[in-house]
């Protein structure tokens, strides 16, 4: 009985560090109450990627059939394919839209004229406001064959009409193009936001110091938006497996002769899948994407652990 | 969507006319009802939806028009019905992902494109007892059995079919006007070869105007062959009238004819360039005068009406370039279906039963209420009331074809007293595959089915519009599709078709 | 403070690569907005271009003819944004401060928690269900509100890395010295000190419920609470539904085209409107992040 009494005790002690959590621990429920019910709960649906789903049977009840769901993935000869576009677009895509939004939110907070600075800084996110469904037509605008505006163009300096659709060789930079043009705007705002919580008195020595406009860059800019940089890269890197299905899907029309340097795992699965209306199938494919995604976000944040230990996400 | 939705439908049929019929009913109207139906417990609530092709009513108007509905249906079943009007849009988002979650939908228009997924995944019912239990009545609205039941999937009924046309049939469109200024007469055109001298002669006059409007949206249009038997794969019969051998379709001859014939056209400037990727209906080059024709496979009679009012009113001449056709693609691509989570599959059949034979009930849901929605006229036909038309009417479906059974309906004025007449005589001409009613269940073979709809995505449309020359192109898609397991669909496709056929 | 001459050069380097920038983030909208006024069958022969040869506002008075309906769902769709931002921001600063603190017991589990989201989720039969099963979320203004939307475990996460970055601990420390509760610190502290990363994710998430479409095609059918975006999305798919497979609608030739790029340009007009008012909020945000010691 004694014992009891003093296991209580330890137990109290050591509970009393923790009681002023208390309020933090409080403060973060909503979050995860909300992440509980709009995520946690719906993890089962991770078991579908091993099911042949029947409505009748239910989520837990239907036939387990191993990884077969997984199989239409290796059968199809594209996953080369398939990886090398998923992979080498969102590469290329992180890097681009860093080294460009770290760019564009210098430029921007240099600018003196207040006017001009707030109309940039909006200008920039507004291609945000479009859906990829509109920003297809806008590019349709461009590159249709017969109506399009660069062909017209072409026509008019003497040259050939280009069918843009069907040529391979131009998608990979129209894509990029428009992937850079559509989210640039998203980084750029949050490098802006960081940039102009640098305390400013620190420019003002820099600058007593003597030092140049790109020593300042270099030696206070960056390093203050190193961990946003990080963090936005570790982030992208998890998603890397995925696209942007309308990006991939509606910007290309869909078009079939370019589909070898347009298809990602996304618009395959879509493709193979839309007739199929199989469940199973398209859970595979994703849980398959969420893996290889968490494999690489592991991958990440242990080099980056490695070097900035306190940018790492966890 | 895959197949063109207005490849439909058709059913066929009653025989007899359509106001013999309704005089039929009406006669029967005065019997009471059945009895072993229970008047004292509280009445059913049967939940409907029906998908439609645009814009919906909105709910206070629909509530209207389902109470006068329910006053039918709670004299005749006890039951009520609680009816929800979707535009094909946000159908196909919501319907698929309700009935995933099994909801308590009791009656759904299925498209029998993705119904073969929804009843492996059980969304469905298979309601081939049901109907032998409940539906005599319905089956009786066909023209025959085999019709009635040629929405199933390995012996499984899961839905009745719309009424409606039945066949498909290629066709081709021209400009009337430019017919008529080159004095060109279309009377002897039966083949490609003859649409190519028309366009030859055309286009020499007409320098710079396309030939052919084309789209990548179906199948090439001239080519006969029934796709029912293997899915968006392209295993499937050709001749399907006398013969039941599976094959590649993409592989006859008459594929390679018509890819040969636009890649001629399309090198010779003579099609809309853009048409491969084009999201573009064809309807606008025709009406802003850059084409002068275009290929349809939906050549019943009433179509040329439809079709010059698609193109902004510009007269066209409709040219058959073959006989009319059905397959169990053309002739069930909507029906009406039970849903697996109905609370009471028996009361559903019941309802889906009358809604089938009761053409008050059809008169309702097509045109809306008697006096508000529409008057009925001195030839007996259907008019907007006075000063109205069809966007200030409260409820006008005017989508007959959507519905259970549009053949019960009063015709529209405007449509004239033997619309549904020449439907359901058109559908009789009809030379029927004889796999009306098999449907391929791709499940054994989904692996090789996502392959290759893969490799057939890359080419086809390209062929198809002649953007590519088939002689490079063709062969290397069909090889590709052989790698992708080709041949395991057509053996999978063969051994059911041969079921089905033994058991018919 | 005197700039330098290089800063003078660089200010404007920066001008003329700005002025770049925007021309080439506005002709789109230039052009999308010239060939909504264009005539259709112009459009189709003479191809786009931002001098049409022939104007019209067919597409705009076809639009005209929705208005009411289009009223509702822009009612809709503000109040639904405003709502849901405002909740939104709040509940990501409440978990993002506390993260933010080196010394939390858990904090490693709990960001895991919320990264493992970003990366594995469950798709949409299960969600589905237990929205409308469970919560009965279907035809309810809720549905527009609430999935997917309320929270966002990317903005979380940032916030973090901002309020780790840009506010020392050791005012936080002070502040408790002095008796302050976490709460107070929070809205005397991280509030106001945060300001511009909070405007920063107000803007990301007014902007994804401003142009979301997917609650309303899954969890509304009721054509009366539709959001702006799902009303257009229905409108452009019925178009193209009766233009391509219209029977007998007795609509005639819709102007689809010019149509489809003047109901973007609707969808986007309340943003360009009220975009200015905000930005007002961006800017005060930036200057009270500035004057912390």
């Amino acid at each position: 009985m004694s014992n009891k009494v003093k296991e209580k005790k330890t137990l109290a002690e050591r509970i009393k560090p923790y009681k002023r959590y208390l309020p933090l621990y409080l403060m973060m429920l909503p979050a995860l109450l909300y992440l509980f019910i709009n995520n946690y709960l719906p993890m089962s649906g991770l078991v579908l990627a091993f099911e042949k789903y029947n409505v009748q049977d239910g989520i837990w009840g239907s036939k387990f059939v191993g990884l077969k769901n997984f199989k239409f993935l290796l059968k199809s000869n594209e996953l080369p394919i398939l990886f090398r576009n998923t992979l080498g677009y969102n590469l290329c895509f992180i890097i681009i839209n860093i080294i460009f939004g770290v760019a564009l939110a210098i430029l921007i907070t240099e600018i003196g004229n207040l006017a001009f600075r707030k109309f940039a800084q909006s200008s920039i996110l507004f291609p945000f406001v479009v859906s990829i469904v509109i920003v297809s037509y806008m590019v349709r605008a461009f590159l249709d064959p017969e109506a399009g505006m660069l062909n017209h163009l072409l026509v008019s300096i003497g040259h050939q009409k280009i069918s843009w659709y069907d040529t391979e060789k131009f998608w990979p930079f129209i894509l990029i193009f428009v992937n850079t043009w559509k989210s640039v705007g998203y980084g750029c705002i949050l490098y802006i936001s960081t940039i102009l919580g640098i305390d400013s008195s620190l420019y003002e020595s820099a600058s007593l110091d003597g030092a140049t406009k790109f020593q300042k860059i270099r030696y206070i800019t960056l390093p203050f938006l190193k961990p946003t940089i990080i963090t936005v890269a570790l982030l992208s890197i998890g998603r890397i497996f995925n696209s942007d299905f309308g990006l991939f899907f509606q910007v290309p029309q869909n078009s079939g002769l370019i589909s070898d340097v347009t298809q990602t795992i996304d618009t395959f699965v879509y493709k193979a899948l839309i007739t199929q209306s199989n469940i199973g199938m398209s859970a595979a494919a994703s849980f398959f994407q969420s893996v290889m995604g968490l494999i690489m976000i592991l991958i990440f944040n242990t080099i980056t652990r490695k070097f900035s230990e306190e940018n790492a996400l966890f | 969507m895959k197949r063109k939705l207005m490849s439909l439908l058709l059913c066929a049929v009653m025989t007899t006319g359509l106001f013999a019929t309704q005089t039929v009913w009406a006669d029967e109207e005065t019997e009471t009802a059945d009895e072993d139906i229970d008047f004292s417990e509280d009445p059913y609530e049967v939940n409907m939806v029906i998908t439609l092709p645009a814009a919906s009513p909105s709910q206070s108007e629909i509530d209207r028009v389902v109470e006068h509905v329910n006053e039918i249906t709670k004299k005749k079943l006890n039951m009520t019905l609680n009816l929800q009007l979707l535009p094909y849009s946000t159908y196909l988002e919501q319907i698929p992902l309700e009935l995933s979650s099994g909801s308590d939908i009791d009656i759904l228009t299925a498209i029998t494109g993705y119904a073969q997924g929804w009843v492996s995944s059980g969304y469905l019912l298979d309601m081939t007892d049901l109907l032998d239990e409940y539906g005599q009545e319905a089956i009786a609205t066909y023209s025959s059995p085999d019709l009635a039941k040629a929405a199933q999937l390995n012996g499984k009924i899961f839905g009745l079919p719309v009424h409606k046309e039945i066949a498909q049939q290629p066709t081709i469109f021209f400009r009337t006007d430019i017919l008529d200024k080159y004095d060109i007469d279309v009377s002897n055109v039966k083949t490609m070869a003859d649409v190519d001298a028309i366009y030859e002669q055309v286009a020499e006059k007409e320098p710079g105007m396309w030939m052919l409007a084309a789209d990548n949206l179906g199948v090439g249009k001239a080519v006969v062959f029934d796709m029912s038997v293997g899915g968006t794969s392209f295993a499937g019969l050709m001749d399907f009238a006398n013969n039941t051998t599976v094959t590649n379709l993409l592989a006859s001859p008459e594929f390679k004819e018509w890819c040969e014939y636009n890649h001629k056209w399309f090198d010779n400037g003579w099609i809309n360039s853009g048409a491969a990727s084009d999201t573009e209906s064809y309807y606008s080059y025709i009406a802003s005068g850059q084409a002068f024709s275009f290929f349809s496979d939906y050549g019943h009679p009433l179509s040329e009406a439809d079709q010059e009012n698609n193109c902004g009113g510009v007269d066209l001449t409709m040219v058959h370039l073959g006989e009319p056709y059905a397959t169990t693609s053309t002739a069930a691509i909507f029906s009406y279906a039970i849903s697996s989570g109905s609370k009471d599959p028996a009361k559903a059949m019941k309802m889906l039963n009358l809604l089938e034979t009761d053409s008050d009930i059809m008169n309702l849901l097509n045109w809306g209420v008697e006096g508000e929605d529409y008057v009925v006229n001195s030839d007996g036909l259907l008019d907007y009331p006075e000063g109205k038309d069809a966007s200030s009417v409260g409820y006008h479906l005017g989508a007959g074809w959507i519905l259970p059974n549009q053949f019960i309906c009063t015709p529209w004025a405007t449509d004239g007293a033997d619309i549904y007449q020449t439907i359901v005589d058109y559908n009789n001409t009809a030379v029927v595959s004889k796999a009306l009613g098999f449907t391929f269940d791709s499940e054994p073979v989904a692996d090789e089915v996502a392959a290759v709809t893969n490799v057939r995505n890359k080419y086809y449309k390209a062929l198809v519009v002649g953007a590519v020359d088939p002689d490079e192109y063709l062969p290397k898609l069909l090889e590709e599709m052989d790698d992708a397991g080709m041949q395991d669909i057509i053996a999978e496709s063969q051994k059911q078709l041969d079921e089905f056929l033994a058991s018919k | 403070m005197v700039k330098s001459k290089q800063d003078k050069h660089f200010e404007i380097a920066a001008y003329i690569i700005l002025s770049i920038v925007m021309l080439v983030i506005f002709f789109p909208f230039l052009l999308l907005f010239m060939s909504s006024i264009t005539e259709e069958n112009s459009l189709l022969i003479n191809g786009y271009s931002i001098f049409p040869k022939e104007i019209s506002f067919a597409a705009y008075s076809y639009i005209w003819e929705s208005r009411e309906t289009i009223l509702r769902a822009y009612i809709t769709t503000i109040c639904v944004t405003a709502v849901g931002t405002v909740i939104n921001v709040l509940i990501t600063a409440m978990v993002a401060y506390p993260l933010s603190l080196d010394k939390l017991p858990g904090k490693k589990i709990f960001s895991f928690l919320i990264l493992f989201v970003m990366l594995f989720n469950g798709g949409m039969v299960p969600t589905y269900m237990i929205y409308t099963t469970v919560l009965h979320i279907k035809d309810t203004y809720f549905a527009l509100l609430v999935p997917n939307l309320l929270f966002s475990a990317f903005n979380a996460i940032i916030v973090k890395t901002y309020l780790k970055g840009n506010i020392p601990e050791a005012l936080y420390e002070s502040a408790r010295i002095d008796g302050a509760s976490e709460f107070k610190i929070f809205t005397n502290i991280v509030l106001p000190l945060g300001k511009s990363i909070f405007v920063t994710i107000g803007i990301f998430s007014g902007l994804a419920y401003w142009n979301d479409w997917m609650n309303g095609l899954y969890y509304v059918s009721d054509s009366s609470k539709y959001s702006i975006q799902q009303l257009l999305n229905v409108m452009v798919k019925n178009i193209q539904y009766l233009t391509q497979f219209g029977r007998s609608s007795g609509t005639g030739q819709i102007p689809s085209i010019s149509l489809r790029m003047a109901i973007a340009f609707v969808a986007m007009l309340p943003v360009l409107i009220l975009y200015p008012f905000l930005q007002k909020y961006f800017e005060e945000g930036i200057t009270l992040g500035a004057v912390k010691g």
